[in-house]
């Protein structure tokens, strides 16, 4: 009769032992660490404080019609007082008998900011900074500028003519 | 007499040539490791568990404030003990710093108190199950803003399994 015969070797038996470990191992499976993340969502309002400030309040430039009278371009300086950047629109109002024009005429006055940034007046409100920087943030709040004026032509009155300049600073 | 004598002689050969066994030991060693969850619940204090932690900040620019130091309860409701680490993130438009400044701001919690970063430092070590850790947030606002626009900051609790 014949026989086979399988000797296990000391090596193979050492084989087997893993293959059974692994086996075992696969039975009771590394615990993967799981993580767990809880967030809190902090909402913040800056509650910003809007505000700006000229240094100057009046020109009175005294000049005969169809004459130009200007400012020095930096006399007058506009600061960001606030704690926010702004921009900053500017626009100006109709004397009591003349308006406001892009050039001089009857009863047509040309009124302009030279500077920092070149506007010819109007009653409509323009942009004169895109951003004034807030102060303390290293960069620069304020800006200088000057004013230039191109009295009419000609005119229906003599009187003292007036114009209110207006800034107005907005949160970007 | 002589079939006594050929059995002694057969029990003596038998003998001589009897198979040895050696004595052979393996060693079966069996890992076993807990699947133990790590999970954490981050909520208000007064809510209780469950509820989602929130802060609506009340001040605006260049102002601090904090909450109460036990406002926020961090729970370790798996079933492992837990390392807790945490950090924050920057806002739309502002940077998280040490200190506040224009378009910069600070957190930290307090008891313990963590300066917030965006990496991920230890809050808490080895928090046993179902142990709470009460703690509370202080917020310095910037000084100054280039937006008034409403800001989110995220603060993440990471829990890992001790």
């Amino acid at each position: 009769m014949l026989g086979v015969s399988i000797e296990v070797n000391k090596d193979m038996k050492k084989l087997i032992a893993i293959i059974i470990l692994g086996m075992m191992v696969s039975a009771f499976p590394l615990a993967v660490e799981a993580d767990d993340q809880q967030i809190i969502n902090a909402t913040f309002n800056p509650a910003a404080t809007v505000a700006i400030v000229c240094n100057q309040t009046t020109w009175t430039p005294s000049c005969a019609l169809g004459g130009t009278e200007a400012t020095d371009t930096a006399w007058g300086n506009l600061s960001n007082t606030g704690n926010v950047n702004v921009i900053v629109n500017v626009s100006a109002t109709n004397t009591e008998n003349w308006l406001l024009g892009s050039a001089p005429a009857h009863n047509v006055t040309a009124f302009n900011m030279t500077g920092f940034a070149a506007i010819n007046l109007a009653t409509s409100s323009q942009t004169w900074c895109a951003e004034l920087e807030a102060p303390n943030n290293g960069g620069q709040a304020w800006e200088h500028f000057g004013l230039n004026v191109d009295m009419p032509t000609t005119s229906s009155t003599g009187e003292n003519q007036h114009t209110a300049l207006t800034f107005t600073a907005e949160v970007l | 007499m002589k079939k006594l004598t050929a059995l002694f002689l057969m029990i003596m050969l038998a003998c001589a040539f009897a198979p040895t066994y050696q004595a052979q030991t393996d060693d079966l060693i069996l890992y076993m490791q807990p699947s133990g969850t790590a999970s954490i619940d981050v909520y208000n204090t007064s809510e209780g568990i469950g509820n989602q932690a929130s802060w609506y900040f009340p001040d605006g620019l260049g102002d601090t404030n904090s909450t109460a130091a036990d406002h926020y309860t961090l729970e370790n409701d798996g079933d492992v003990n837990v390392d807790v680490s945490v950090n924050a993130t920057n806002t739309t438009d502002w940077t998280l710093n040490t200190t506040a400044d224009h378009n910069k701001f600070h957190v930290e919690t307090d008891n313990p108190d963590v300066n917030l970063d965006w990496t991920f430092q230890s809050f808490v070590t080895d928090l046993a199950v179902d142990g709470t850790e009460p703690f509370g947030l202080t917020l310095s606002m910037p000084t100054t803003s280039s937006t008034n626009n409403l800001q989110t900051s995220t603060i993440t609790f990471e829990a890992t399994a001790v």
